[in-house]
């Protein structure tokens, strides 16, 4: 299952308006993602800074941390290098303290969100291996699941 | 030639989705940089690059590349978000050994 960041008709994605309270959390401030990372099943930080603070209080508590195909596709040259470069420390740190990772399109249209295989593709770019990539894919439904 | 000494390739089957209009040579001429600029000249020599098939009709082509560059391709060709500046984006359907098999399944 997919996670969008608009409402899109799509029968395999989940408008991140559309989850539970306190499920989906996104920020930059480090005080608000350690927060978030006790509180939240899925935290999203746009700038992919590797902080081990929030990783590891992210591992603790059992929060997944979220990776955008969409936010790389945006980017070109220097910028996505830089993006994919930050994103593979962040991975690298995920790995080290055990926290759960999810890859998704976060689409602002239809046509950017991504299919499972390319998804799977992507993660296995930034440096998991296959059965890594898969597990990474159903941390949406998984956690949904937990909640019911 | 022996055959273990022969080239290893697969073939990846994409297709232009979004409602945008865009002509056969800006798809093309996408597909071309966007290869470059994510391989760069020497990857994508080593890559064995090739656009083999191009179907405007059906908004869909295939590329060869070499088999161990295989998930790269695909990583390539899904980060494409625009063509010529316009919404429409490349989305990888399979990949094969054969453009045979590919052109089969497509149909």
């Amino acid at each position: 299952m997919d996670l969008q960041r608009e409402n899109i008709l799509d029968a395999h994605s989940v408008w991140v308006g559309k989850l539970p309270k306190n499920f989906f959390s996104s920020s930059i401030n480090p005080k608000e993602l350690m927060g978030a990372a006790r509180k939240c099943s899925l935290l999203y930080v746009p700038t992919y800074d590797a902080q081990e603070s929030y990783v590891s209080a992210a591992a603790q508590s059992g929060c997944a941390i979220v990776f955008s195909m969409c936010d790389v596709a945006k980017l070109s040259g220097i910028k996505r290098a830089i993006l994919i470069s930050k994103m593979r420390i962040l991975l690298g740190m995920c790995k080290k303290y055990g926290t759960n990772v999810y890859v998704c399109s976060l689409a602002y249209k239809e046509y950017e969100i991504r299919n499972p295989h390319e998804r799977l593709v992507f993660a296995m770019y930034l440096g998991m291996d296959r059965k890594e990539a898969k597990k990474s894919l159903g941390m949406l439904e998984e956690k949904l699941k937990g909640m019911q | 030639m022996k055959a273990t000494e022969r080239f290893k390739k697969r073939y990846v089957h994409f297709r232009v989705i979004g409602n945008a209009i865009v002509s056969e040579s800006e798809i093309r001429n996408c597909v071309h940089e966007n290869v470059l600029g994510f391989f760069g000249e020497s990857g994508m020599s080593k890559a064995a690059f090739k656009l083999v098939h191009f179907e405007y009709s059906k908004r869909m082509g295939i590329v060869r590349v070499q088999r161990d560059l295989l998930e790269r391709m695909v990583v390539c060709l899904s980060l494409v978000n625009s063509i010529a500046g316009k919404e429409a984006r490349l989305e990888c359907v399979r990949s094969s050994g054969t453009v045979a098999s590919l052109l089969r399944k497509s149909k």
